[in-house]
């Protein structure tokens, strides 16, 4: 017997074995279809931490034909204790013969010493014939367990229960589909209990997986914040020669700045997919389901949906201009008697209400003042014309709406199993957003920081990236609580 | 840090941007395979992965060592061009044809006055701004540079386009090592002080040792005299006068040297041999240590700073933004790795066959015998059998089954006991995967029923209570799989339940 624990995924043909071993070990390049024979071959998966594998998760064909193995087998039966020694007579008897084939393949790996996971689509109803693969499963003397896979709606789990109690010390529901990350390890956790020698290894996977899932999480968090600074201090410049041509210029412009603000999106959102090891052409063929955020990030309906409300905005926005106006207050020991304080909240507020509703940004010309003024000027002469410039984005809605559709993206991304093919339920992920539940006080720290940033436009001091990576960890760990944090 | 390692860093950084991250955690582990889990600091941790890097991809673009020795190179063309224009400077201030001696005010003001007017400046504008501010308050060095680079980028050899991404990411994370840059500009700019002032040494000292030189000094000023003068340049020898006490000039020399040019000669001595040798050349010493004093000791003091400046910068680098952490923890954390390391050997899916077309003979007429094989279970109630019963006109004579839990080798006389039967329909649970057993079944069922006698597969979503019929998905991959059968007078058909 291997020292690495191994664990062969069985059960009937089209029952979820495949499914729930792409959610266990990542794995969306798993061939998972409701077509009866997608999996022909054994194919194992090793869990490797640092090149070590602690545990091996096997993935089977099908049983096919267990009434009439077991037939077989009972025909031949002498004992209970040549049992597993009769299956591997069975085996070897039909190995070359083109019959039992799936049987056999199946088999191997138990009969090397891998534990055994029976698979059962729970949604189905139990059958009879189910106890023959329990039988031969049984004859093995391998430890095993069930899971009760939920491939549909309808639930049939207490009859299953009934009967997989019988053969199964463990029995557990496990739906390949919908399971977050704490079930996966509860799962693997209870794989300690069939063999009491195997817990230190995986002990070890279960906190090297946590320690990845905290890794991508953070990661996401960077990615997201690095996506904020990008698109708040995004600018672009060009020189237009033909004045005559001035409105299409500017048109070009303001069309290739968006473009550019939807580039990286997507360019972002790509790599928060692959840190969860959803590969690309995965979810080109099945289409992520984006509630809101797979529209335009410039739709109307986004900046209504996502983001803040205008009222939201513009208390946000003037409560930020009054703690600066405070800290001015503070300055002078009180003797402005709070003008500060509400001088810069009433601008703040104004400066939110007048830029409201600005889902495009426009160019404007560069108009340098002083002695940069006339150099621009003098550099016009040889550039051949004046120089337009667009962004950043001004609308004080526009970083709320990123980081929302952000947010929303990472909870769906890193909700998705990789058994999962085709589109995501909807779910949670269907509300409209999850900015506009934040408390007054994130709220405002969050404002103060697009200020800050948007101000520092032109070379982002490092210490703000790190507060906002910071401030959008803190949102995405309570979006996704991994275990262990 | 190193500079090296710093360009490096941002160049990999740079490729690495729009990588997998599961590629490169697997590439960057393999890299430091071997090496103890966080090990080491940070620049440490990074030195290695650049090193692995470096050997692992020759040709990937490492720019560190291009510029460095661009740096390098750029230093020394300023050594040299200020040890050139040191040793002219010098040579011209000194230059003495035997009529006018050299006036020492000239050389004071060219090389200690002037060096010291620059000294203030740098101090004034760079050292207190970055030891203030961490950044210098006149930027023209690295404006020049900032300007030059574009047209040095596109000369770049194969790779202009990636000097130019390097300059472009630099600029964009400046924030991060903004300290760094002032410092080794001034590097730059302190090499070619010193080499100016070796190169004035190397001057005076060339015309001191192989030429005879006069000096004097003049005044208009008729309140400067001897002892005044002689205090003024006491009190610049001072600050090394007690270490080189030759080096103060005395009241004898300066009272020996005023000269007088409208006299044509020395004030106290007159010309020629009267004038005393001894005394008219005893300048040297103190221009010298003058010269070394205020002009060549604070560039090498400034050209160190620069560069201890520069290491410890470099070496103090936080190296905690989120791109190199994310390196670090791809490199310090244990890599955990789930995906089976062996293509699916199943290829793709099955390539589902035509789909089964509708059979072909005639359908029995109503009420003609039919013999019913039940598959794997399927419980065979009333609304079943009310089904059947009606689907078959109230044909049905026959209940069989197959696949079950009851199964028993050799029993299946299938021909025995389909003897008669006009039709032969096997009733299924749609959700069953149509599998092999079932393909088996239904050979062994043609074979024994005649090749042209209709065989039907009647599919009902759950057989219970009540009979509902298979769901279009379910037909599908069953007319889809049957379809390997290749048999023209297979059916695969939905059983409703009785109206």
């Amino acid at each position: 017997m291997s020292d690495v624990p191994r664990f062969a995924v069985v059960g009937r043909v089209n029952k979820g074995k495949s499914s729930i071993v792409a959610t266990l070990a990542e794995d969306d390049s798993v061939l998972v279809d409701a077509r009866p024979g997608t999996t022909t071959d054994v194919r194992e998966y090793p869990v490797q931490v640092d090149g070590r594998t602690l545990f091996v998760l096997i993935d089977t064909p099908g049983f096919e034909d267990a009434t009439r193995a077991l037939a077989w087998l009972k025909a031949r039966e002498r004992s209970a204790a040549d049992r597993p020694a009769l299956i591997a007579e069975f085996v070897a008897a039909h190995r070359g013969t083109g019959d039992f084939v799936d049987e056999q393949r199946l088999l191997t790996p138990v009969l090397e010493g891998a534990s055994i996971l029976y698979v059962v689509d729970a949604t189905r109803p139990y059958r009879r014939n189910y106890e023959a693969e329990m039988e031969i499963l049984r004859w093995t003397g391998q430890p095993g367990m069930a899971l009760l896979n939920h491939i549909g709606q309808a639930d049939h789990g207490a009859e299953w229960h009934r009967a997989l109690d019988q053969y199964f010390k463990i029995v557990r529901d496990f739906d390949a589909f919908t399971v977050g990350l704490t079930a996966r390890l509860g799962l693997l956790e209870t794989f300690r209990e069939l063999r009491p020698e195997w817990r230190a290894p995986i002990d070890e996977a279960v906190a090297a997986l946590s320690g990845q899932w905290r890794r991508r999480r953070r990661d996401a968090a960077a990615e997201i914040a690095s996506l904020l600074v990008d698109e708040l201090t995004h600018t672009q410049e060009a020189a237009v020669a033909d004045e005559e041509q001035l409105d299409a210029q500017k048109d070009r412009l303001e069309q290739r700045f968006h473009q550019a603000l939807r580039d990286r999106e997507e360019k972002s959102r790509h790599r928060v997919e692959l840190l969860f090891a959803h590969h690309e052409a995965r979810f080109s063929d099945s289409s992520l389901e984006r509630p809101i955020f797979h529209k335009d990030l410039f739709a109307e309906e986004t900046w209504r949906l996502l983001g803040l409300s205008p009222a939201q905005l513009v208390t946000a926005s003037a409560i930020a201009g009054a703690a600066v106006g405070g800290t001015i207050d503070a300055m002078v020991g009180g003797a402005s008697f709070m003008t500060g304080t509400v001088l810069g909240g009433a601008l703040g507020g104004a400066t939110a209400l007048y830029s409201l509703g600005r889902r495009w940004a426009q160019a404007t010309r560069v108009r340098d003042e002083g002695a940069v003024g006339l150099l621009a000027s003098l550099r016009q002469t040889f550039t051949g014309g004046p120089r337009y410039r667009i962004g950043p984005h001004a609308d004080p809605n526009c970083p709320w709406v990123l980081l929302d559709r952000a947010l929303l993206h990472y909870g769906a991304v890193a909700r998705r199993t990789h058994a999962q093919r085709g589109e995501t339920p909807l779910g949670e992920a269907a509300r409209a957003g999850i900015v506009a539940d934040l408390g007054a006080q994130e709220r405002r720290e969050l404002e103060e920081l697009f200020r800050r940033l948007r101000r520092s436009h032109e070379d982002p001091p490092r210490e703000l990236l790190g507060e906002l990576e910071l401030a959008v960890r803190r949102l995405v760990e309570r979006l996704d609580p991994a275990p262990g944090t | 840090m190193t500079l090296i390692d710093l360009l490096d860093l941002e160049a990999q950084l740079a490729r690495d941007r729009e990588a997998d991250p599961v590629t490169l955690e697997l590439r960057d582990r393999s890299l430091l395979l071997g090496t103890p889990r966080g090990s080491g600091e940070r620049a440490a941790l990074l030195h290695r992965w650049l090193t692995a890097l470096r050997q692992r991809e020759p040709q990937a673009f490492f720019p560190g060592r291009a510029v460095s020795s661009a740096i390098w190179g750029l230093r020394a063309v300023l050594a040299f061009v200020g040890l050139a224009l040191g040793w002219g400077a010098a040579t011209a201030v000194l230059h003495y044809t035997g009529s006018d001696p050299v006036n020492v005010w000239d050389f004071l003001l060219a090389f200690v006055g002037l060096q010291l007017v620059l000294l203030a400046l740098l101090v004034a504008t760079f050292l207190i701004p970055m030891a203030a501010f961490g950044a210098p308050f006149v930027g023209a060095i690295g404006g020049l540079f900032r300007a030059v680079y574009p047209r040095l980028a596109a000369r770049g050899g194969e790779r202009p386009e990636q000097w130019r991404a390097l300059w472009h990411r630099l600029g964009a994370r400046r924030s991060l090592y903004h300290r760094v840059e002032p410092w080794v500009l001034l590097g730059l700019t302190q090499t070619f002080g010193v080499a100016f002032n070796v190169g004035a040494l190397l001057g005076l000292a060339r015309l001191v040792v192989f030429s005879d030189i006069a000096f004097c000094w003049s005044t208009t000023l008729v309140q400067l005299d001897g002892p005044r003068f002689h205090a003024l340049v006491a009190s610049l020898a001072a600050p090394f006068g007690w270490a080189f006490p030759d080096a103060v000039p005395s009241l004898e020399l300066v009272e020996a040297t005023r000269f007088s040019r409208l006299e044509g000669a020395y004030v106290l001595s007159g010309t020629g041999r009267a004038a005393s040798p001894e005394l008219i050349g005893g300048w040297w010493p103190f221009l010298t240590a003058a010269l070394v004093f205020y002009g060549l000791l604070p560039r090498v003091v400034t050209l160190g700073l620069a560069q201890v400046a520069a290491w410890w910068t470099l070496a103090r680098l936080p190296l905690d933004d989120v791109e190199v952490s994310r390196v670090i923890h791809r490199l310090a954390e244990p890599h955990v790795e789930t995906r089976s390391s062996t293509p699916e050997l199943s290829g793709s899916l099955p390539t589902p066959p035509a789909v089964l077309p509708k059979a072909k003979g005639e359908v029995p007429a109503p009420g003609a015998r039919c013999a019913i094989v039940l598959w794997r279970d399927i419980p065979s109630g009333p609304a079943l059998k009310a089904a059947l019963t009606w689907s078959t006109g109230g044909g049905v004579t026959e209940f069989h089954s197959a696949g079950g839990l009851d199964f028993e080798e050799g029993v299946e006389g299938w021909h025995d006991r389909l003897a008669g039967a006009a039709r032969v329909a096997l009733v299924a649970e749609g959700w069953e995967a149509p599998d092999r057993s079932v393909r088996r079944l239904l050979t062994e069922l043609r074979r024994s029923a005649g090749p042209r006698s209709p065989l039907t597969v009647w599919l009902v979503d759950e057989a219970g209570e009540v009979v509902r019929p298979a769901a279009a998905p379910q037909l599908k991959i069953w007319r889809e799989a049957l379809g390997r059968l290749e048999d023209p007078y297979l059916a695969v058909e939905p059983l409703g339940g009785a109206p």
